[in-house]
């Protein structure tokens, strides 16, 4: 075909005039436990001896802020729920995430409890353990003092059409050869803002911790607010554990 | 004669020519300019407090709050075209009394001889107060003094009333924050200056975020609920100190629900979160443009 050096000159402003695009790309996105289960919370050391946790749907966002208001349109997400275990020593398969290249600030993501807006009420996913966002067991000691506890958690969206975390930070220039996206979590030290010294004052020794107790809303306070999740990019490929 | 093809091609490459340097130059094309007007104005609920009630601005558990003093540090306004990359800017900042503000606002600065296009970014900062701050009429000398001694970005005094019991605070906040990206209530970015005319833009302070029961994230999809301010005085004296704050946990203050409290940070890195850090977080976010419209990217200042 021939082609006219004006047809030619016209072709070549057109494409130097468009933007560049972003690549579709999809990787892994696993769960990282840290902390071996353990933590410390003022004089009393928590030893966690289970920690079943829901995690997703994650919705990525370009914008500083993830959440549904300001970021209509994600640019990356891992649309399944998975139950992990959290104090597994290697990291676990949570999905493929599925979206383009390009930067990521921020984060929105449930907990296994979503509420989209086709929904009349937040509503847990089927897979939950429990029918619970996190169930945790374990024991607090402050020397000679020992508390066990289980805990049923419900990490709730405030509003329709929100996610339980509306945002958090989540930063990074994702390129096609970002081999995985790890989902960093340390459950011992969400309970960190628990009071175990009011406990003990009540001579309780078998904690049962319920959705709108004290010990409830201190262990989102530090899921949320003390040790929230962590998001980090890699090119590892190494193999992983599936749930 | 030239052929219906190389016609085409010729248009098209003009045509292709045109709109890509209208990417660059704003789409004017004729040096046009006009200018801004940087208004700062208090919201209602620092001019008149916030009412009991059901309504969306009510505080919806019975308290009503007032304010009898108001101060705030305010400056570093800056506007920036990201097609071409213009920018304007004026480092200075200014001590403001949003109790005595005038009717419309402070006049805090005009920017005059800018491109007659849209400026799509537009910030500014409430930092923490530092020595060279200006007190703007009719500011007094004595309140930019107190700021800039006590190097707080914002300083408010008042109380709040229900069912016969009034709690009075007196709190000052070094809860510096840059706000960018700043956006009218209806999500366009910025501001757009006349052809030989004027535009206000007018940054927004808010007086009810320590109230709300989220840190809201663009639309105010919130409550206001105040009853924090008995639970947090522990002493029940009616005079709710800062340190009270500081030992006032949120998990009894501030349940989860209806709280949602994602995004309040250990402000005072004391590893826990209490209601002081809950109200410095919200002070790092009550910088809103044009009424309601929001700034989402804020970053902490030092």
């Amino acid at each position: 075909m021939n082609v006219s050096p004006l047809t030619a000159f016209a072709l070549l402003a057109l494409t130097a005039c468009i933007d560049a695009s972003q690549a579709p790309i999809a990787y892994d996105a696993v769960a990282v436990a840290r902390g071996n289960g353990v933590a410390a919370a003022g004089a009393w050391s928590i030893t966690l001896t289970r920690a079943d946790v829901a995690l997703g749907p994650f919705y990525f966002c370009a914008a500083a802020s993830g959440s549904s208001t300001l970021c209509e349109s994600s640019v990356a997400e891992v649309r399944g729920v998975t139950v992990v275990n959290a104090l597994a020593s290697t990291p676990q398969f949570l999905g493929r995430v599925h979206g383009f290249s390009g930067a990521i600030q921020s984060v929105s993501y449930d907990l296994g409890i979503s509420w989209f807006d086709t929904q009349r009420a937040a509503t847990p996913a089927p897979a939950l353990p429990g029918g619970h966002s996190i169930q945790l067991e374990g024991v607090a000691k402050r020397g000679a003092v020992s508390v066990t506890f289980r805990a049923d958690i419900d990490v709730v969206p405030q509003f329709q059409g929100q996610n339980a975390i509306s945002t958090a930070p989540a930063k990074a220039a994702v390129q096609p050869a970002n081999g995985r996206l790890a989902i960093v979590l340390e459950p011992a030290a969400w309970l960190k803002q628990v009071d175990f010294d009011a406990v003990a004052l009540t001579g309780e020794r078998d904690l049962v911790i319920a959705p709108g107790s004290s010990a409830h809303n201190a262990i989102l306070v530090g899921l949320k607010n003390l040790s929230p999740i962590t998001f980090a990019w890699s090119e590892s490929q190494d193999p992983v554990a599936t749930p | 004669m030239m052929s219906r093809t190389k016609t085409i091609s010729a248009i098209t490459a003009l045509f292709v020519i045109a709109a890509c340097a209208s990417k660059t130059d704003g789409g004017t094309g004729t040096g046009a300019t006009g200018a801004v007007q940087i208004f700062v104005l208090p919201e209602d609920s620092i001019a008149n407090g916030l009412e009991p009630g059901n309504g969306p601005e009510n505080v919806q558990d019975g308290w009503t709050v007032r304010y009898s003093r108001y101060l705030v540090a305010i400056g570093n306004f800056r506007a920036r075209r990201t097609d071409n990359g213009d920018a304007v800017t004026d480092p200075t900042v200014y001590i403001l009394d949003l109790k005595s503000a005038p009717t419309s606002g402070y006049v805090a600065k005009e920017f005059t001889g800018l491109a007659a296009v849209r400026w799509d970014k537009f910030g500014y900062d409430i930092p923490n107060a530092k020595a060279g701050a200006k007190a703007l009429a009719p500011t007094a000398q004595a309140d930019a003094d107190f700021m800039i001694a006590n190097g707080y970005s914002v300083y408010f005094e008042g109380s709040g009333a229900k069912s016969g019991k009034t709690v009075a605070f007196k709190w000052g906040f070094k809860a510096g924050t840059s706000f960018d990206d700043c956006s009218s209530p209806d999500g366009i970015s910025g501001f757009a200056v006349p052809a030989g005319g004027t535009v206000q833009v007018k940054p927004t302070l808010h007086g009810d975020h320590q109230y709300f029961d989220n840190v809201t994230q663009g639309v105010e999809i919130t409550k206001r609920l105040a009853q924090w301010l008995q639970i947090c005085d522990k002493d029940a004296n009616n005079d709710l100190t800062l340190e009270e704050l500081k030992g006032c946990d949120v998990v009894t203050a501030l349940p989860q629900p209806p709280y949602d409290l994602t995004s309040v940070t250990d402000q005072d890195m004391d590893g826990k979160i209490t209601v002081y850090d809950y109200v410095d977080t919200q002070l790092r976010t009550f910088g809103d443009y044009q009424g309601d419209g929001e700034c989402p990217t804020r970053a902490s200042l030092r």
